[in-house]
């Protein structure tokens, strides 16, 4: 029986430019038992994407271990780590290739963390696999296949990105404040889309999140950084009754 | 513009035309303005020569053109990616240490030349000539057979690369390295691999046009990266909007072909051989002009590229 639940440990990161000395994130202790779904909020600085950069490998921490199944993944790269760790960006244009079809992007995705060898890259029933995908969503994305991913808009992007992030269950999947560079009646589709994927498949989810009620309404427990340390942690009822108002209270304490 | 020109330009098109895809390999699909290309251009035409001259066979002489031409690639993309230096700049000292290179391998001459029985064009001019063909025209036609197997290997391997899941995730990488990195993979290789590929066929392509020229010198490969971007222009000009990858390669030879068309046609307007690069960079300028006219005339394309 391995441990599921994955630990980060003592994670400090302090960037010294040799003039000043800034410390991000201070000795932050975090485990996540699998299948939750935890909404991170801090105001800005206070090392939220500090902490995700450190967990998918594109900053290495100055101290600290993260532990996956037991194993430290630390100091493996950004990726080595892919096959573990899916990440969304805020940003839309982070998610796909644009002038790839919304097929070879999702092949890409397919394989994720994968060797990828002299083998097509589009196998025998895989169109057909994400067209069956899409077609899930109702948005009309399945007609669009094989069309370049450039022709996207914003909101589509960041829909397929989930879908591509979750197309091989990662064992932990980051969500960059996926919502914010969209308009709210996307963001709020958006944001069912992933409570649906993530529920269907138990995946172990961390949100970063501007929205204080979307930090409220989704998600199993919620922590606030502030200033590099956790300084709340509450899930079950006591996050449930939780208002933004109290948040943001606490928010400028 | 007679019937002589016209083969002219055909040979000359497709004969670069392997130099023209591998400039869309680094500048097109990776995104990379990779000057590596006059180097290894005219280290794949003296590496051949010399070997040409030492009575190598013409294969052996083509493939050592291709295997150097990646090296160079190869040192370039090191560079690059290992030491984060610039891919301009990597590409330039590159090319810069290739001058020395070449001189030491011309090993004191300016210019080398084998005698042309032992060119890869040889035995098929031999063979048009006894159908009758005359030796002139022979000439022409054994560069272009020769062009077009070379262009449909070059292609089909290209497509078919292309098709795997490595090759996809070498054109992720060129598209959106952030996305390819968290997909889990592993740019840095992938820009190797594609910088290698891409001075190989330039380099080969060098070998070819130095067998054509029958001689190489020091100043083989000057121009080169121009005339590539030339025949891309030219290509993408011509794309249909929707076009694939594979489409896209075929009009970069294509692209290749019309560029010395209009070259040979300027000058056999009776332009002294003084002017020619002259005019070489007055027919790229133009080429790369007519998109913007083209703009300008039409308006805007609805899209992307």
């Amino acid at each position: 029986m391995t441990d599921k639940t994955i630990r980060l440990q003592g994670i400090s990161q302090v960037f010294d430019n040799g003039v000043e000395r800034v410390q991000i994130l201070n000795n932050l202790n975090l485990d996540i038992p699998e299948g939750q779904f935890l909404s991170i909020i801090g105001g800005n600085g206070a090392g939220k994407t500090t902490l995700f950069n450190i967990i998918n490998g594109n900053l290495s921490p100055t101290a600290g271990s993260i532990l996956f199944d037991g194993k430290n993944i630390a100091r493996r790269s950004h990726s080595a780590r892919a096959g573990l760790i899916a990440r969304v960006y805020q940003d839309p244009n982070f998610g796909v290739c644009p002038e790839l079809t919304i097929a070879e992007n999702m092949a890409l995705a397919n394989s994720r963390g994968k060797a990828r060898g002299l083998g097509r890259a589009m196998k025998k029933g895989d169109l057909s696999f994400f067209k069956e995908k899409l077609a899930e969503f109702d948005l009309g994305l399945e007609t669009m296949l094989r069309k370049k991913a450039s022709l996207l808009s914003g909101g589509q992007r960041q829909v397929i990105t989930l879908l591509m992030a979750t197309l091989q269950r990662p064992q932990l999947l980051l969500l960059d404040e996926h919502t914010a560079a969209l308009d709210p009646k996307i963001a709020k589709q958006i944001m069912e889309i992933t409570r649906r994927l993530v529920e269907e498949q138990k995946i172990t989810t961390i949100m970063i999140s501007h929205n204080m009620s979307d930090a409220i309404n989704y998600g199993d427990r919620l922590i606030m950084l502030k200033g590099g340390e956790i300084v709340m942690d509450v899930s079950g009822d006591e996050k449930s009754a939780l208002t933004p108002a109290e948040l943001i209270v606490k928010f400028e304490e | 513009m007679n019937l002589s020109n016209l083969y002219n330009a055909l040979a000359l098109g497709l004969i670069h035309a392997p130099m023209a895809i591998g400039v869309f390999l680094s500048l097109r699909i990776m995104k990379k303005p990779d000057l590596t290309v006059e180097g290894s251009f005219s280290l794949g035409a003296i590496v051949s020569m010399q070997l040409l001259y030492n009575d190598v066979h013409f294969s052996i002489a083509i493939l050592a053109a291709l295997v150097c031409g990646a090296i160079a690639g190869l040192v370039t993309s090191i560079i690059h990616t290992k030491m984060k230096i610039d891919v301009i700049i990597s590409g330039l000292l590159v090319s810069l240490a290739m001058f020395s290179i070449n001189m030491f391998i011309l090993s004191g001459s300016n210019t080398i030349s084998a005698p042309r029985e032992r060119y890869i064009f040889w035995p098929i001019r031999e063979w048009f000539v006894g159908q009758g063909v005359r030796a002139f025209t022979a000439n022409f036609w054994a560069s272009i057979v020769v062009g077009a197997i070379v262009v449909a290997i070059t292609l089909l391997f290209l497509h078919f690369l292309f098709k795997t899941s490595f090759g996809l995730s070498v054109r992720a990488t060129g598209d959106n390295e952030r996305m390819a990195c968290s997909q889990g993979i592993d740019t840095d290789s992938r820009k190797i691999f594609a910088l290698v590929v891409s001075n190989g066929l330039i380099g080969m392509s060098g070998a070819l046009t130095t067998q054509m020229f029958m001689g190489a010198n020091l100043e083989s490969g000057v121009g080169a990266f121009v005339i590539g971007i030339a025949a891309i222009v030219m290509g993408e000009i011509l794309t249909p909007k929707r076009a694939g990858l594979f489409v896209k390669l075929m009009l970069t030879a294509l692209g290749a072909v019309i560029f010395f068309g209009l070259r040979v046609g300027v000058i056999s307007l009776g332009i002294p051989t003084a002017w020619e690069r002259g005019i070489a960079a007055l027919v790229v300028l133009v080429v790369m002009c007519v998109p913007r006219f083209r703009e300008m005339i039409f308006g805007k394309r609805g899209g992307v590229r």
